[in-house]
């Protein structure tokens, strides 16, 4: 599914895919403090890994499934 | 010079001339099997004695030699003039290794390179032309083994480094991933972070850059710079398949031991070597027992394996059996464990069937060879056990804090000691007895000043029970503290039992262990160990889908079951998580119908949430198929009534599609209950404090029957009466005091509150309540019984089950 | 004191073996081959057998099959080979081997198998 982005967030749904990460580069480049939310998210691909990694990303809500979460958590707050 | 050293230099020149001689007549008769047979032998039996020194040039032309020669005697490699040229090559160079070591003990360095040479020279014979056989690779595809760590194994966490050696202590392979997928994966349809994140069995995983990220509006997202780090816990060939399309980017390193305790080094040639004449210091021995034993019981299951027939079984099963019973006391096992493998050999060859056998032989590698509890005596000798013990006097000194604490216990290393179970349960008895006739002290204090006048005793006895009230309390605490047992006892079976059975059962399993080093008392962790089986059971063959159906729904293919016991305030929390196909409550609401559990009513109004526990019903499975492994599909009311017993509580939540997830809450020990002591019909009985809301005086007056029952106000609303006697059929009436009223104790139970009405309400008090025991326990009126500082037996009440 | 006897073609791998057994207190007999071995073991059983699997006539298999079937009373074998595949190790069980290491063998492992499958007590 398709990354939602709503005025400030971006949702990430489901599977997010390797065609979402320019739009993600994008998007994040655009906005002053974006927001992630990962709650529903159940993966995402390695193009968009990178992208929330090299940006830096602030993650507000982590998703749910444990290790999941932990891969991202230690990728993510270096 | 070391006798060995000098009888392989004398071996070594009977090998040599023995190579040259039968070279040279190879010569002349090209192709005689015979010669090229003793020509390879001398070179094997060379190349042996060499591997027994700290001669690596010689032994790498030499293994390259045997390799060429093996390869010719057996055909696969023509014998041209080329092979008699550089095998007389290479021996001359052996030859000239052993006379600087005839002279200085050992050869200059400086020969690496040209053994190399040699050796790529004689190899390069193998695969010319003719059908190249094996080993040309000195390494083989099997993993790694690297004696050291890489350096980014410091990154992983303590506590995975803890389950990490649990894990190797069972036996279990495991192993240190490095994935560099190649910048370009992406275009060819890979997802790194996919195949890291689905590695089977991992605990733990990072992932990082290989170089820095460029600045936002130059990066470029889909060239891959993530490098990936896994630990697994797997088979190698399962690790291999996962990686299978990415060989060449992926390094599986096995974990050892060496990495997690870096001070037991690895054995190399030179400890209490003869052939180096140097002694190391004597490393702990359990290292190489463990492994030692790990191998030799291996060796028992394939030695029964390769059985020909069945009276070679028998006579197999015969030695096996007393190879186990020979292993069992070098560990110093007691005698009934000698004997119950004596017996189990026995039974298994003479019924040839040595299931039971093998199920022991698991069991007591699984429990990394320690015997497990057997009925009477019983070692307390586990590590956190005995480490307690020494935690529980350490803290008492501490607490006594005098200057300069008992030098011997601080900073020793923590020494064990074996006890009877039957003195641990004195102590708990004389300590429980001690907690209970301390109350009586205060009240000794307050007759002392009410009944006798003498305030000033009475001030002095309030203040000395003061002191021992703390001190018996800590007793009782370090006590509990020896009969505590982390929970790994009973994980510790299950990464094999899930393996095993997700194996029969064609599903892919991965299962994660949290939260091991979680302690609970001794009973209640013993108990907690069948429930749980079939809890695992019951989640691998009725909630976990098989691979296909799970990818069909876009799960991953590689179910998940999480264990993780937790501690909260005083209980011990386990929960089972899975994430199958969940409880259908539409599913159950019709089983259950079906058998009767609900009516047709209850059928069209009962909520999804109450549907899904009705599996806790008596007599209720919804296994349409009887599996073997689970048997007869193992109800979820044995499991439950089976935690209520040791005073447990357990839930469940479940999603259709998405998994379920079961929790149990456990005491954590055997505590202390507080109870309210009440009198009936003469009679004192314990009401749990938790129960006890409050207690009040009722007026005759103030009872209203309605509908035939008893009602009253009882903190403004109308609550139900009952009246204790008649709860426990006793035929009394019961007393009202001499202003007519009712004693009234104002319990809740569940989510209702009611009044019970008994004569008196008496003394509350801190008793250890032991659960009925024998021909008592189907008493269900009593959740136990306790000892009283005078030594009569209080009955504890179990308000559930009488109201 | 338990008697083991090591049978090996080669003169400098028995030497090494003997070594290591003799300092842990164990008699040291020695066969050149299963011929000579199977000799030796029908006069006086031997308490636990080391077993080179190459050595002419017969390999230590053919030893050990032949001494399985002539034994009366069960006496451990360790097969010692070059060898580290598991086909070869599950070779060495058929033959009647009780345990299997692979040379050089590293003295600690060599003298803890050997006490666990004599029953000695281990530190």
């Amino acid at each position: 599914m398709p990354i939602e982005y709503k005025k400030n967030q971006a949702n990430f749904l489901d599977v997010a895919t390797v065609e979402e990460a320019e739009p993600l580069l994008a998007w994040l480049q655009e906005k002053k403090k974006p927001k992630v939310d990962l709650k529903g998210c159940t993966h995402i691909h390695s193009a968009n890994l990178q992208v929330l990694m090299a940006l830096n990303v602030k993650i507000n809500t982590w998703p749910e499934e444990e290790r999941f979460r932990a891969w991202l958590q230690s990728a993510l707050s270096h | 010079m070391n006798p060995l050293l000098v009888q392989f230099l004398s071996e070594a020149s009977d090998c040599l001339e023995g190579i040259a001689a039968k070279l040279m007549q190879l010569e002349k008769r090209p192709g005689d099997s015979d010669l090229m047979n003793e020509l390879f032998r001398f070179v094997h039996t060379l190349k042996g004695n060499s591997g027994l020194f700290d001669f690596p040039e010689m032994t790498r032309v030499l293994h390259a030699a045997e390799d060429l020669m093996d390869a010719v005697r057996t055909g696969a490699v023509r014998q041209t003039k080329n092979f008699t040229d550089e095998i007389l090559d290479a021996m001359d160079f052996v030859g000239g290794l052993t006379r600087e070591i005839e002279a200085h003990g050992h050869y200059a360095d400086t020969h690496r390179d040209e053994a190399v040479r040699i050796a790529h020279g004689l190899r390069a014979l193998l695969s010319s032309g003719e059908a190249a056989t094996s080993s040309v690779q000195e390494t083989s595809t099997s993993p790694i083994l690297a004696s050291l760590p890489p350096q980014s194994f410091q990154r992983v966490p303590e506590a995975v480094k803890a389950a990490l050696s649990n894990h190797i202590k069972y036996g279990e392979s495991c192993f240190w991933i490095v994935y560099k997928p190649e910048e370009g994966c992406f275009f060819q349809g890979d997802d790194p972070f996919y195949l890291a994140r689905h590695t089977p069995g991992q605990i733990w995983g990072c992932v990082e850059n290989r170089e820095p990220w460029a600045p936002p509006a130059a990066l470029d997202p889909y060239r891959c710079i993530v490098d990936f780090q896994i630990l697994a816990v797997a088979f190698k060939e399962e690790l291999a398949d996962h990686f299978r399309y990415v060989p060449d980017q992926v390094k599986i390193l096995e974990v050892l031991p060496q990495w997690l305790h870096p001070q037991a080094v690895a054995h190399t040639h030179s400890d209490s070597n003869p052939a180096s004449g140097t002694q190391q210091s004597e490393d702990a021995l359990s290292e190489e027992i463990f492994e030692s034993l790990t191998q030799v019981f291996r060796a028992q299951r394939v030695i029964l394996e390769v059985a020909q027939d069945a009276s070679d079984k028998k006579r197999r099963l015969s030695r096996i059996g007393t190879t186990l019973l020979n292993c069992a006391k070098a560990i110093g096992q007691p005698p009934e464990l000698l004997e119950k493998i004596a017996a189990l050999a026995k039974a298994a060859q003479e019924s040839g069937d040595a299931t039971a056998l093998l199920t022991w032989m698991q069991d007591f590698q699984n429990a990394g060879f320690r015997s497990i509890a057997t009925a009477k005596e019983e070692k307390v000798s586990a590590a956190s056990e005995t480490r307690s013990v020494e935690e529980a006097i350490e803290a008492k000194n501490a607490a006594r804090s005098e200057e300069g604490s008992p030098a011997s216990l601080a900073g020793t290393v923590a020494k064990s000691l074996k006890v009877d179970q039957v003195k641990i349960d004195r102590l708990m008895n004389l300590i429980g007895e001690l907690v209970v006739s301390k109350n009586a002290i205060p009240y000794l204090a307050q007759r002392a000043e009410n009944q006798f006048g003498v305030r000033e005793l009475s001030r002095e006895i309030k203040s000395q029970y003061s002191v021992i009230n703390r001190i018996a309390e800590e007793m009782q605490d370090a006590i509990m503290q020896i009969r505590m047992m982390p929970v790994s006892v009973v994980f510790q079976r299950f990464p094999r039992l899930v393996r095993d059975i997700s194996r029969k059962l064609g599903k892919e399993v991965s299962l994660v262990l949290e939260g091991e080093e979680t302690e609970a008392d001794k009973n209640i962790i013993e108990a907690l160990a069948d429930p749980l089986i079939h809890i695992v059971r019951n989640s691998l063959d009725h909630g976990l889908e098989t691979p296909e159906v799970r990818k069909a729904q876009g799960k991953p293919a590689t179910g998940t079951l999480t264990i993780r016991a937790t501690q909260e305030a005083d209980r011990a929390v386990i929960e089972i998580t899975d994430d199958g196909k969940g409880i259908n409550p539409e599913v159950v609401k019709r089983k259950a119908y079906e058998k009767g559990v609900i009516d047709e009513e209850t059928l069209e109004r009962i909520s999804d949430e109450d549907a899904i526990h009705l599996i806790f019903a008596a007599g209720f499975s919804t296994a349409e198929v009887v599996s073997d492994l689970s048997g007869r599909g193992v109800g979820m009311d044995v499991v439950r009534s089976a935690v209520e017993k040791i005073n447990g509580t357990i839930d469940l939540q479940s999603r259709v599609g998405k998994g379920t997830r079961l929790r149990i809450s456990l005491p954590l020990s055997m505590a202390v209950t507080q109870v309210m002591i009440i009198e009936s019909d003469g009679q004192i009985f314990g009401v749990p404090m938790d129960h006890v809301v409050e207690t009040v005086r009722v007026p005759r007056s103030a009872v209203r029957v309605i509908k035939s029952a008893q009602m009253t106000l009882l903190r403004g609303r109308l609550a139900p009466l009952k009246t204790l006697n008649t709860l426990l059929r006793i035929p009394a009436k019961p007393q009202t005091s001499a202003d007519d009223e009712y004693a009234v104790l104002v319990v809740r139970v569940g989510t209702d509150t009611l009044g019970v009405i008994v004569d008196e309400f008496r003394e509350t008090v801190d008793v250890i309540q032991k659960p009925m025991t024998g021909v008592l326990s189907g008493l269900q009126a009593y959740s136990g019984s306790a000892l009283m500082g005078d030594g009569s037996v209080l009955m504890v009440l179990n308000l559930k089950e009488i109201i | 004191m338990k008697r083991i006897l090591v049978i090996d073609d080669a003169a400098t791998v028995r030497l090494y073996h003997r070594s290591i057994l003799e300092d842990a207190g164990y008699e040291v007999s020695e066969a050149v081959n299963g011929l000579e071995a199977l000799e030796k073991a029908l006069q006086t059983p031997f308490d636990l057998y080391v077993v080179d699997v190459n050595m002419p006539p017969w390999d230590g298999y053919g030893f050990l099959q032949r001494l399985r079937l002539a034994e009366t009373t069960h006496a451990p074998a360790i097969m010692v080979s070059t060898e580290a595949a598991e086909s070869d190790e599950a070779l060495a069980y058929r033959a009647g081997s009780d345990a299997y290491l692979v040379k050089p063998v590293k003295p600690k492992m060599f003298l803890t198998k050997i006490s666990l499958l004599l029953g000695e007590t281990l530190v």
